[in-house]
């Protein structure tokens, strides 16, 4: 397994290749076979996200304002002195920047909203999406806190600012919707992304072909009161876009989506049946709040949308900012717990991989990755740093050279017993040499 | 053993036989440590070097092997190396209460006054938030908030928030024990007090201990020979105080200022309480061996 | 059945929503009960025309019920949806309850008075922010948290683990060329012992400067003659103009040698490290004795 982690402390990426069952809690267990460190920035530059464009190209965004593009090469690891034939054979990563984009952050506009927020989101700007526009190859969406959204282009290995959006902020995410897209290689393949945030419904919004335009073309409403008449606090965390619901009329706005909230409500919404969400579950106690949402039992399309149209059916990991990740169905039943109390700090990354492994990283500072289907752990490394995100380049398992080691523990501890029974064996002659002799007496 | 192996069959003989073996066997062992011990008398190489290839195994060097105590946090930038003032500028600490407090809190309080440097206590008024609090704070430069939690009469818990971004750490107290009740205890001078932090080794372990080295100044005055001691033994933190003096080159003398508290960490949060880094909880206990700080 | 009939068996004999109390006055648990009193008026079971006032799902309803659906239990109250509005609410009870009792109008007002001023606080404590949430510990926990804490204290060995400690920083020099908490003499012999781990690794040709360098440098001391310094030795110390020259005309020799020659190298390094302690140390001591400590005694007020 071929891992990328962004730690927060150094501001690095770091590469860490290791097999399933690695577990560095564990002296005996397997460790990771390389972690390589790349590109610290330190904790001021941290890298907020990370997307992969190409198979070796990179672009993260880092917690300065830069978007910076990355090659990947594989080089040959240097063993220095070691014997070849006993280490394992891989290849490792050697990150470049290439090019890079600055002054994507704006603080400015935070500052008021801090102060009238009674939850202290802070008044610090950060990316909160960074994707590639779907439909193109040289086209990055990155989304700020602050409500700007940047369209960057990527011409000749260089990124360059295209153009720049403003949308109401704070902004907790930015979806970007990929279930259609027009298979036709026009040009002007509009882009459409819902964004919310704290007293920020979730709205959807289109950005026309040429990106020069942006046009609201949908905008969610808050539920009711609560019991005591109270308003609900909005705050979407997180959004996954479902398919559109087939058959409707298609006179009308069809996006179906769910989405998750600061109270930790998982609601889902059909945007041909009126703003409101259509159904809405507590899933977590009161004043918890989550955190992460993600589709477990459903193909996902590359920006984590999901293939299917029927919410009923769905499984979601979700997790709180306590420590726990669980997986759930679509009425808020709990399924199971991942990690079983070994997360001891908030998960601040979550992520499904082809159905098949969970990774997942957060404060405690172990990237851990887990069977979807099982709730298994597969591997869990410690980063020595706190992480925002994680990536996984590939899930091949590396050939370890067999050592001898195993044969001779257990010869060793066949001779163990045998000295044993013979220790014992000796009491017994002693006792029975004694009763002898008492009965001679 | 089968039943048929066992060769003597009254119960009573065979107990006794065996209590035999065993009697020649302790005196056996007896023998051995006396011509030991005579032995050692002559050579006390051999003693030392016995004692170093019989080590008791404690609880503590048993400990669950932890990977961040090797390899720590990575780099000099951790998180909180650029949170925590590095000496640059001196602590200034607020220093208040729950909503509602009663005698014992404001007495602890008198206490943490003595103890903290350059802290400012204020009553806490019903009707303002932590968030105002800190925003407060803020405006006036401190560098730390500091909340006794007291429940059902007794103060049960500190708080520190590092302003103005966090961390928030919470601790339980027990085991306070007031100046007055310290047998011989000397009075405390107003001298800022060395700091010494024991044990502080896993990356969670570090942090608390750069909080606390937050708190204390870094410039101690040495003439008053006061030392502060936060010693962590087994995930509990000692607090003592003490004065203390070089009798020689190889003996110290201490004498106890007072006060003693324990405290033990219950969470520890990003921000001012928001996402949480580590909670304990009760599940951590069952492992004996098992220390997080 | 009659009212007369239901209120004897539940008054004389039993009831199940009755609680008996040595009061002299018994309390109903029947959730239609408009005062909570078990009486006559107010048993819902024993009159055939009632009414009250609930919360359901944080609205309030005026409950209704008559001897006429009686026989139909299903139907048996009807209910009103009252207005946020608190004197609109009075109003709605009112035009309902026309020609009713007057003990149940009244009862009912009273009744929607408190159910409003409870969703009232109860909103209140909902917007007020929690600073902790409280848990729960089990006794068994929070004893074994004492045995462990107990058991952990007397592991810790505080008071020689601080000592060894202390030493530790008396040997590595932490405590700088010119330590104010050490006793002179113990100083020397510690230093004598530094000095000859450095000879061990050093190959040297200043051995007596060294040390002849010591015994200048603390001859020369002025403070440090007593045992230890008290405070108030240092004021005056400090309030002696003579002791300060002194320290500035040391400062001076010690930048004069500094600059000097180069060939004794160690000595006037030696030098150099202590004019600057010396330097440091008055400085320190002024702004602390002058500053911090009133400005402390006058927070703590």
């Amino acid at each position: 397994m071929r891992l990328l982690v962004a730690c927060d402390d150094s501001g690095s990426i770091k590469e860490v290749v290791c097999n399933r069952k690695t577990d560095t809690s564990i002296q005996k267990a397997l460790q990771p076979l390389h972690v390589g460190v790349h590109l610290s920035e330190g904790l001021h530059s941290r890298v907020q996200d990370m997307a992969l464009i190409s198979e070796t190209l990179l672009v993260v965004s880092r917690a300065n304002g830069l978007v910076q593009l990355i090659e990947i090469n594989q080089v040959a690891r240097d063993l220095g002195d070691k014997n070849v034939d006993l280490e394992p054979k891989f290849e490792i990563s050697d990150l470049k920047v290439i090019s890079s984009v600055q002054g994507l952050l704006d603080d400015a506009p935070l500052l008021s909203i801090h102060k009238n927020s009674k939850k202290r989101s802070k008044p610090r700007d950060g990316f909160v999406a960074l994707r590639l526009v779907p439909g193109y190859t040289n086209r990055i969406l990155c989304a700020t806190k602050s409500g700007q959204i940047h369209i960057l282009s990527l011409h000749d290995r260089s990124l360059q600012i295209l153009k720049s959006h403003r949308v109401t902020a704070p902004l907790e995410f930015a979806q970007i919707y990929d279930n259609v897209v027009s298979k036709q290689k026009k040009k002007s393949t509009s882009v459409t992304l819902a964004y919310g945030g704290e007293e920020n419904l979730v709205k959807i919004v289109r950005i026309s072909g040429n990106f020069e335009t942006m046009e609201k073309i949908w905008e969610a409403k808050n539920v009711s009161n609560d019991r005591l008449d109270l308003k609900v606090p909005v705050w979407p965390m997180k959004l996954r876009f479902l398919d559109p619901v087939p058959d409707a009329d298609s006179s009308k706005v069809n996006f179906q989506f769910v989405t998750i909230n600061h109270l930790g409500h998982l609601r889902n919404y059909q945007t041909t049946r009126g703003r409101k969400p259509i159904s809405s579950q507590p899933l977590l106690a009161k004043n918890e709040i989550a955190t992460q949402l993600q589709v477990i039992n459903c193909d996902l399309t590359p920006l984590n949308n999901v293939k299917s149209a029927r919410f009923d059916d769905l499984k979601f990991v979700i997790a709180d900012s306590k420590k726990n990740v669980l997986s759930v169905d679509s009425s808020a039943n709990v399924l199971g717990k991942f990690g079983n109390g070994d997360i001891t700090g908030s998960p601040s990354f979550v992520n499904v991989v082809d159905q098949k492994y969970l990774l997942e990283g957060g404060l405690d500072s172990y990237a851990r990755v887990f069977d979807v289907s099982s709730r298994e752990p597969l591997c869990k490394c410690y980063m020595g740093a706190k992480l925002s995100s994680m990536l996984l380049l590939d899930d091949e398992e590396i050939d370890l050279p067999q050592s001898e080691t195993t044969g001779k523990k257990r010869v060793f501890k066949q001779r163990d017993e045998k000295v044993e029974a013979i220790e014992n064996e000796e009491i017994w002659q002693a006792l029975e040499s004694s009763a002898k002799k008492a009965k001679k007496d | 053993m089968a039943p048929d192996e066992l060769r003597v069959r009254n119960k009573m003989k065979r107990q006794q036989l065996f209590a035999d073996i065993k009697d020649q066997k302790n005196k056996e062992r007896h023998n051995m440590r006396k011509s030991r011990a005579k032995e050692e008398r002559e050579a006390p190489e051999m003693k030392d070097k016995r004692l170093k290839e019989n080590v008791t195994n404690t609880i503590d060097s048993l400990r669950v092997y932890d990977e961040t105590i090797e390899q720590g946090a990575e780099g000099e930038e951790s998180d909180f190396s650029q949170f925590f003032n590095n000496g640059s500028e001196p602590p200034k600490i607020l220093l208040t209460t729950n909503v509602n407090a009663k005698k014992n809190a404001y007495e602890f309080a008198n206490v943490l006054i003595e103890v903290l440097p350059n802290v400012t206590f204020v009553k806490r008024k019903f009707g303002y938030k932590l968030k105002e609090i800190v925003e407060f704070c803020g405006n006036r430069n401190y560098t730390d908030l500091v909340i006794i939690n007291e429940d059902k009469k007794k103060v049960t818990g500190l708080t520190f928030i590092h302003l103005p971004e966090g961390p928030t750490f919470y601790f339980k107290i027990s085991s306070y024990v007031d100046v007055q009740k310290i047998v011989g205890h000397g009075r405390a001078t107003s001298h800022i007090p060395e700091l010494i932090l024991n044990n502080f080794s896993t990356s969670l372990g570090k942090t608390v201990g750069k909080l606390f080295q937050s708190i204390f100044p870094q410039n101690p005055d040495f003439e008053g020979r006061q030392v502060i001691t936060l010693h962590n033994q087994r995930d509990y933190i000692f607090f003592r105080r003490h004065r203390y003096v070089f009798r020689n080159e190889e003996k110290i003398g201490l004498q106890e200022l007072g006060p003693q508290f324990t405290m033990k960490l219950q969470r520890l949060q990003h921000g001012i309480k928001e996402e949480t880094e580590w909670e304990h909880s009760t599940d951590m206990d069952k492992e004996k061996k098992k220390f997080y700080l | 059945m009659s009212d007369e009939i239901i209120w004897q068996v539940i008054n004389q004999h039993f009831c199940a929503y009755k609680l008996k109390t040595d009061k002299g006055q018994n309390f109903c648990r029947n959730e239609y009960n408009v005062t909570g009193l078990c009486s006559r008026q107010a048993c819902p079971l024993a009159n055939a025309k009632y009414a009250t006032v609930k919360n359901v799902d944080g609205r309030l309803y005026l409950y209704m019920k008559t001897a006429e659906r009686a026989h139909t239990p299903a139907k048996l109250w009807e209910r009103i949806r009252l207005s946020k509005n608190y004197a609109k609410a009075l109003k709605q009870v009112d035009d309902h309850l026309l020609y009713w009792n007057k003990f149940l109008i009244h009862k009912c007002k009273q009744r929607l008075t408190r159910l409003t001023q409870v969703a009232v606080t109860e909103r209140r404590m909902e917007l007020r922010e929690e600073e902790r949430h409280y848990v729960g510990v089990a006794p068994k926990v929070k004893r074994r948290e004492e045995n462990r804490e107990r058991k952990a204290l007397a592991a810790a060995k505080i008071e020689k683990a601080i000592e060894k400690e202390l030493l530790e920083r008396l040997k590595s020099g932490a405590y700088g060329d010119k330590p104010l908490n050490v006793d002179e003499k113990i100083w020397k012999k510690v230093l004598g012992h530094v000095e000859d781990d450095q000879e061990e690794e050093e190959d040297e040709y200043e051995d007596e400067e060294e040390d002849s360098d010591a015994e200048i440098e603390y001859v020369e001391d002025d403070g440090d003659d007593e045992e230890l310094v008290d405070v108030e030795d240092l004021e005056r110390w400090l309030d002696d103009p003579n002791a300060s020259q002194d320290s500035d005309a040391e400062d001076s020799e010690a930048d004069s040698s500094d600059e000097s020659d180069d060939d004794e190298e160690g000595k006037t390094q030696k030098q150099k490290r202590l004019a600057a302690a010396r330097k440091k140390r008055p400085r320190v001591e002024i702004e602390y004795e002058e500053e911090t400590q009133p400005a402390q005694r006058e927070l703590a007020q």
